[in-house]
């Protein structure tokens, strides 16, 4: 029975994770796309060792509104022509590029069974799957299916539907943005990407609608204010920027100090709010600290909580420090 | 934020990056691999700890202990594909804030915050 990794074993486990993230985002980086001899194999393996069913045959699909679209098509075939939410020439496009990659055998089955799709594994797969890995690696697990399944799902495979005869695989997207705690997020673009052109829009992790990040510039203080969705206000909070949102409300400086760091230099902060107070943040204003950087000059505001009333002590509450242990010995 | 007295040592600001020198590594710090301590969002810029160092975390408090020397840089972060820019002593190609040495000794690094009012919490600056 292990008790306590060893330090050579902790290295071996943050090793693995840091494998595991960089296989997916070095894949997106890179625009690699699935590793089709990889997943090839692994879906091989699946149906032949496991269910022991005939390999399927396998549809590559660019994003994964193209893939569901895709099976969308094949399902509405069979009901009614023209009952579908997309375009016709959309739909007839996808179906007639579906209809030459597939045999007969395959589209009439996959539309028979298009409710009868099943799960064998994909990109979520890699938080477990990295986990047992790690212990793969230091020899606690050992199990060729393990192993064969491992390199099935490094196949980075972003998402799979497996029908009878035939799989439909999702290409991994080829652009992801994410802010600091590993959330989607962009606020100048789209935040995922799929080779398609298929994108979408994430602020700290929640989605929003396109236009709050493409059309930011039409944002203005009306349509800011009688904004009911605090999502969407939040995101344009977050896509205007502090400046942006101060430009846009208007505030005034409520106190000013100056600080004297340990080096001599004098830094001035001021502690601004609007004048106005909004219930979707507890009828509180707006509040910034505007302060000047010592290397660039340049102007930055940082949203600090509204009850401060002093400049320092806001600027104090952004860091590890106390309002008395605010000064530096070196500042650049 | 949790606040620790600090009466004397070392306190330094690069941007939006802050720092302060500790008399020992706290309790429980892990080993940990030598990354950039910030990555700004629109220029590839990083704020990156390079010289003779130990990286270490803690209740997601980063500290390095300098065995020598090091430099607090502001770079490309294309740079830091060289491996050897990691152990360099030199100052290299400043982006937009000077370099900061730090002589032998254990140093704790955060980012700066700001405050989100719609989500009731603190987030790190993104430069």
């Amino acid at each position: 029975m292990l008790k306590e990794l060893t330090d050579k074993q902790k290295e071996i486990m943050y090793q693995t994770r840091d494998e595991w993230i960089n296989l997916f985002f070095d894949n997106v980086k890179n625009q690699k796309g699935i590793d089709k001899p990889l997943f090839e194999a692994g879906i091989s393996w699946v149906y032949t060792e496991i269910l022991k069913k005939a390999s399927p045959k396998i549809v590559y699909c660019d994003s994964w509104a193209n893939c569901l679209l895709t099976i969308a098509t094949l399902k509405d075939e069979e009901q009614s022509p023209c009952n579908v939410s997309v375009g016709d020439s959309v739909r007839d496009s996808v179906r007639d590029s579906v209809r030459a990659s597939v045999g007969d055998s395959v589209w009439y089955s996959v539309k028979q069974l298009f409710n009868q799709c099943s799960y064998y594994g994909d990109i979520s797969d890699f938080g477990w799957v990295a986990h047992y890995d790690f212990f793969s690696r230091i020899g606690i697990v050992k199990n060729k299916n393990f192993e064969k399944y491992k390199s099935f799902i490094k196949s980075c495979t972003f998402a799979i539907y497996p029908y009878e005869n035939c799989v439909f695989a999702v290409q991994p997207p080829i652009y992801i943005e994410r802010n600091a705690a590993g959330r989607l997020h962009s606020t100048t673009a789209a935040a995922v990407k799929f080779r398609d052109g298929t994108s979408y829009h994430f602020i700290n992790g929640r989605s929003i609608p396109a236009w709050v990040v493409e059309k930011k510039d039409t944002i203005t203080k009306e349509m800011f204010l009688n904004e009911r969705n605090a999502e969407i206000k939040g995101a344009m909070y977050a896509v205007l920027g502090q400046q942006g949102i101060m430009n846009l409300l208007g505030a005034e400086v409520v106190d000013i100090k100056q600080i004297a760091h340990a080096n001599g230099e004098k830094e001035t902060v001021e502690l601004l709010k609007t004048c106005d107070t909004f219930p979707e943040i507890d009828n509180q204003p707006f509040a910034w600290v505007k302060v000047i950087c010592p290397s660039t000059g340049t102007n930055y505001l940082l949203g600090v909580e509204p009850s401060h009333t002093d400049a320092k002590a806001a600027l104090a509450s952004l860091s590890m420090f106390t309002e008395n242990e605010y000064s530096f010995n070196y500042r650049t | 934020m949790k606040k620790e007295k600090v009466s004397t040592g070392i306190k330094f600001h690069q941007g939006d990056v802050q720092g302060r020198s500790l008399s020992e590594l706290p309790q429980g710090a892990v080993r940990t691999e030598n990354t950039p301590l910030a990555l700004g969002e629109k220029h590839g810029h990083a704020h990156v700890v390079t010289g003779d160092v130990e990286r270490y975390t803690v209740d997601r408090r980063v500290i390095f202990f300098v065995k020598t020397q090091a430099i607090l840089q502001h770079i490309n972060l294309s740079l830091m594909e060289n491996k050897k820019n990691w152990e360099t002593t030199e100052v290299l190609p400043v982006a937009d804030h000077k370099p900061i040495t730090l002589d032998r000794g254990y140093y704790e690094f955060c980012i700066q915050n700001e405050y989100n009012p719609y989500r009731k919490v603190f987030e790190k600056v993104r430069d």
